[in-house]
């Protein structure tokens, strides 16, 4: 099978180029796999991955025009020739590995943690099986950033809007019912820009690998601004 | 730019005009559906009962606020540079006003 890889090393190339390699391929061999077997023939080829299976969020990288995570992507799958870039929308460090610093700040600012103003008890805070049901769909994210990396919104405004990863993430801890952050959160995303550079364009829960929905996430911030505001 | 509630303000300002252009839509058309014949004078009166002045001046005031936030969100995606972005809201805040005073003049006029 015929894979093109965006080859780019800011030290020595000018500028970026594809370079095309011809792969075996078994209708189970992911897209990492092939990647590996690049590697193996050009050993200066970068690329990031780790766990292999879906879990660590590593090889996050647009294949065929749509991000996704390497090493779950079925590579028999996809339509010939194969065409690997690096995520678009963060800086190119080097191939297909991308500077994902802004990413993570934006994560960070969302204050990814149970904020409790009462005393934390010396036990466990305790939920009811419905409450905990509230945080499915959203403490899944693995922080790929194949979301924030497919968004427009997040490509214009990297340093201002959240992006859908870290909105989810600000969502899963105001919808923990052991959280009393709530008020601050969102004083923290009001503004045009944080919260509301968003225009529903749905990129982030079309390529999500863990199937989970950024933009309803999302939806709800914005009812609970609502709710707060009347 | 960074003033209480302007982010959910402006959110719920796109909904709500959204809704009332699209309720205006479905009335506005009745009228031309329902009118066996249309023209200048059953178009004159239509428009000149009070009703429908207030309504369509509604309409074109929220879709005038409608406009005013998709262009400012686009202005703000796309345009980057302070003093670039500055000049262009200023100018399209004067448009957008210009064509409110034109719409007041016109449903004025309307005897």
């Amino acid at each position: 099978m015929r894979i093109s890889v965006y080859r780019y090393n800011p030290e020595t190339d000018a500028e970026p180029y594809m370079e095309t390699f011809d792969i075996e391929v078994s209708s189970e061999t992911m897209v990492r796999d092939a990647l590996l077997e690049i590697k193996e023939r050009d050993p200066t080829f970068t690329f990031r991955h780790s766990c292999g299976e879906g879990v660590c969020g590593s090889d996050a990288i647009n294949i065929n025009g749509s991000n996704g995570l390497g090493c779950v992507t079925k590579i028999a799958e996809l339509k010939e020739p194969v065409e690997i870039r690096p995520m678009p929308g963060m800086p190119i460090i080097r191939d297909l590995v991308v500077d994902m610093t802004q990413f993570f700040q934006q994560y960070r600012a969302v204050k990814p943690y149970i904020i409790r103003k009462d005393p934390v008890p010396e036990v466990e805070l305790k939920q009811t099986p419905e409450e905990r049901d509230k945080l499915d769909g959203l403490y899944e994210c693995i922080l790929c950033g194949c979301c924030s990396g497919s968004c427009p919104s997040y490509w214009w405004n990297p340093d201002k809007f959240r992006g859908p990863a870290a909105l989810l993430q600000s969502w899963r801890f105001l919808a923990d019912n052991r959280d009393q952050g709530t008020e601050e959160r969102l004083d923290e995303l009001d503004g045009p820009y944080k919260l509301f550079r968003c225009h529903t364009i749905m990129n982030c829960m079309d390529v999500c690998p863990k199937g989970l929905n950024p933009t309803k996430a999302i939806g709800h911030i914005k009812q609970l601004m609502l709710k707060n505001m009347v | 730019m960074n003033g209480r509630g302007d982010g959910i303000r402006n959110w719920l300002i796109q909904r709500i005009s959204a809704i009332y252009i699209a309720l205006f839509t479905i009335y506005i058309g009745y009228f031309f559906l329902s009118t066996e014949l249309i023209n200048y004078q059953t178009w004159y009166g239509w428009v000149s009962q009070t009703i429908n002045k207030i309504l369509i001046s509604l309409f074109f005031f929220t879709l005038l606020m409608h406009a005013w936030v998709g262009i400012r969100d686009v202005v703000m995606d796309y345009v980057h540079n302070i003093t670039i972005r500055f000049i262009l809201l200023t100018a399209i805040i004067g448009l957008l006003a210009a064509m409110a005073i034109w719409l007041i003049l016109i449903v004025q006029g309307v005897r």
